[in-house]
């Protein structure tokens, strides 16, 4: 690296190597340190990237910003895009497979809760089917 | 470790792609207040800067199924995004000064210009004075920490136009520093 091309790449990228391309900075150190002459150009970049350090900016809360962003983003998708967003993520698997069992829990849940009378669920089954049932034949049951 | 967040960053960011929106939430989070922050330096305005922002992540959440993470970063597109929306907000309010070809200061030493008395504000308005793509080129590489590849992409040049903007950037301010110290 010759001199012009260190003064180009300080013209650019300033005196901090960290912000040269990777490609440049180890060289430039490198040629800085068997060239002390080169220090002139250095310092003089070095105080310009001081007077920009300078020039900050106050902190902005961004909450508010922030919500108006959401309201104006997720939460105006439609209730059905959020809850197959929510019943089928795209990294959990355990919500699907939950909701597909549901029915199955509930079914098992209500047929162990449900207290059966047996004498009279087969007359009761009989009568609502329609059959016509005769004493007799109910007396041959109860035997 | 690099790997890593980038893997996590593009997990996120397929999340988004499949419209979940708790991964929103969080590149929203980890990405808002460097975009306002670049808005604002290229703007000089705070809150024409969260306008700004504001609509570059509406846009990310619109469009996000047509970014490759493979082929660039999240802040990358961002940032794109936001300079886009930067140029047309001087285009609409005709601040779009387009004196990037303009000869640039004869360079001169820089001895004396640079004394204690170079405030805060002094510096913004020197900053605001320059042309935009200088400007952006400047804020980029300057206070956003980005690589000149990843400020060559976000500006559209090649990485040799990038740096012909940084420099004429920087000698336009030592130039101007120089002037208003005398």
């Amino acid at each position: 690296m010759n001199r012009t091309e260190f003064d180009y790449l300080l013209t650019c990228y300033g005196a901090d190597f960290g912000r040269w391309p990777i490609e440049h900075s180890t060289i430039a150190k490198l040629a800085l340190e068997s060239n002390p002459a080169w220090q002139v150009s250095l310092l003089e970049a070095r105080r310009l990237d001081d007077a920009l350090d300078k020039s900050s900016l106050e902190d902005h809360h961004l909450g508010a910003l922030k919500r108006r962003i959401l309201a104006e983003t997720i939460y105006k998708q439609s209730f059905l895009d959020r809850f197959l967003h929510w019943l089928i993520p795209a990294e959990v698997l355990w919500r699907p497979a939950l909701v597909a069992c549901l029915p199955v829990i509930i079914g098992l849940s209500i047929g162990l809760n449900i207290d059966i009378d047996e004498r009279y669920t087969l007359e009761e089954e009989l009568s609502l089917t329609g059959l016509v049932v005769e004493t007799s034949t109910l007396e041959i049951f109860d035997e | 470790m690099i790997a890593d967040a980038a893997d996590q960053e593009a997990a996120l960011i397929a999340r988004v792609q499949g419209g979940d929106g708790a991964a929103f939430q969080l590149l929203l989070q980890q990405n808002l207040p460097v975009i306002h922050q670049y808005a604002n330096r290229m703007l000089g305005n705070p809150t024409e800067a969260a306008d700004i922002a504001q609509e570059v992540f509406i846009r990310f959440w619109q469009k996000s199924a047509t970014f490759d993470p493979s082929r660039a970063k999240l802040s990358t597109w961002l940032h794109q995004i936001a300079h886009n929306l930067c140029m047309d907000f001087f285009r609409k309010h005709s601040r779009l000064t387009g004196l990037d070809e303009l000869d640039e200061p004869a360079s001169q030493p820089l001895e004396t210009e640079l004394g204690q008395q170079q405030d805060n504000e002094h510096m913004k308005s020197l900053i605001s004075e320059l042309p935009e793509r200088q400007r952006s080129a400047l804020i980029l590489c300057h206070y956003q920490g980005l690589s000149n590849r990843q400020a060559a992409a976000i500006l559209d040049v090649s990485v040799d136009a990038l740096e012909s903007l940084l420099s004429r950037a920087r000698r336009t301010l030592k130039h101007n520093l120089k002037e208003q110290s005398l």
